[in-house]
């Protein structure tokens, strides 16, 4: 992976820098409010990795509830993930080795990005995939661990900062309706 | 639950949302794509950025001013420093910034 290509996934992500962390260390304090050690908040976000999942799922635990409902509420809270690999499989394919962990990080935000931002030229579209994708798990991995870990010691009112997000959807929005109007639909070949 | 029954559902929960991801793999990697699937890869993400960005601001209410002028303020600020300048750090840096202050000072 070349060090241009890093520096430009970095810039791509770093709305998802600021609202990964501070929604993370909001996750991480849930967990241990609820009464759950640390450790449960990074194994959620390296087992789950899905962010309303994993804020609905720790007053579930905490209140005991069945199993299968737990699992059956889980399902239905992330179906909208079935539809999001549909426009990326022509380009999930060009990147063979890292494919499944692209699949498994396929996050509302990762999937924001990789289906708006254009891949810079001369950078190969598998290593700026991977790259935006796993920085933006270590984005939520890192927050949700420093949560847990010290979230009711940090000094300052982040009160806010997850804007970030609501404002990178807007930003993408407006990319893809331009994008939208500008282009015609492609015909299928029989 | 105990922390290592919390553990075995988040495995289980784990697994049912990455068979969610990987669902439209499995299925359309093999067909040739149809009319179907460039009407999908068309409109896909146009809709679920919209849907993203709505569900983002589904806690605004109109009851008071603090509960809708910074959301409102800060959106038309990004969107319209966007179109205007076409830089997506700018725009998403100030509107959150905008958002930061007027929630201080209202």
């Amino acid at each position: 992976m070349t060090k241009n290509c890093f520096k430009i996934a970095l810039k791509t992500t770093i709305p998802v820098f600021l609202g990964y962390i501070s929604c993370g260390i909001a996750f991480g304090l849930v967990t241990v409010n609820a009464g759950y050690p640390w450790q449960l908040a990074s194994i959620m976000s390296v087992v789950m990795y899905a962010g309303s999942g994993q804020f609905m799922a720790i007053p579930l635990f905490a209140a005991g509830t069945p199993l299968f409902v737990i699992l059956l509420t889980e399902a239905l809270l992330n179906i909208r993930h079935i539809v999001y690999g549909l426009p990326l499989i022509n380009q999930f394919n060009k990147c063979k080795k890292y494919k499944p962990y692209l699949i498994y990080s396929l996050t509302d935000e990762t999937f924001s990005l990789l289906t708006t931002t254009t891949v810079p030229e001369g950078i190969p579209l598998d290593d700026f995939y991977m790259t935006v994708s796993a920085l933006d798990q270590f984005y939520w991995f890192l927050g949700s661990t420093i949560g847990a870990l010290a979230g009711v010691m940090i000094p300052f009112d982040m009160t806010g900062v997850d804007f970030a997000l609501t404002a990178l959807f807007a930003v993408l929005c407006v990319d893809q309706f331009k994008k939208l109007f500008s282009t015609k639909l492609k015909e299928g070949k029989k | 639950m105990t922390f290592s029954q919390s553990v075995q559902a988040v495995f289980l929960i784990g697994l049912i949302i990455f068979s969610e991801r990987l669902f439209p793999f499995v299925v359309f990697s093999k067909k040739k794509p149809g009319r179907l699937f460039y009407i999908f890869e068309r409109y896909i993400p146009p809709v679920v950025m919209l849907g993203l960005l709505i569900y983002s601001i589904r806690g605004t209410r109109f009851s008071s001013i603090i509960l809708w002028l910074p959301q409102i303020a800060a959106l038309l600020f990004t969107i319209s420093t966007y179109l205007w300048k076409k830089n997506s750090l700018v725009s998403i840096f100030g509107g959150t910034a905008v958002y930061m202050i007027l929630l201080r000072v209202l």
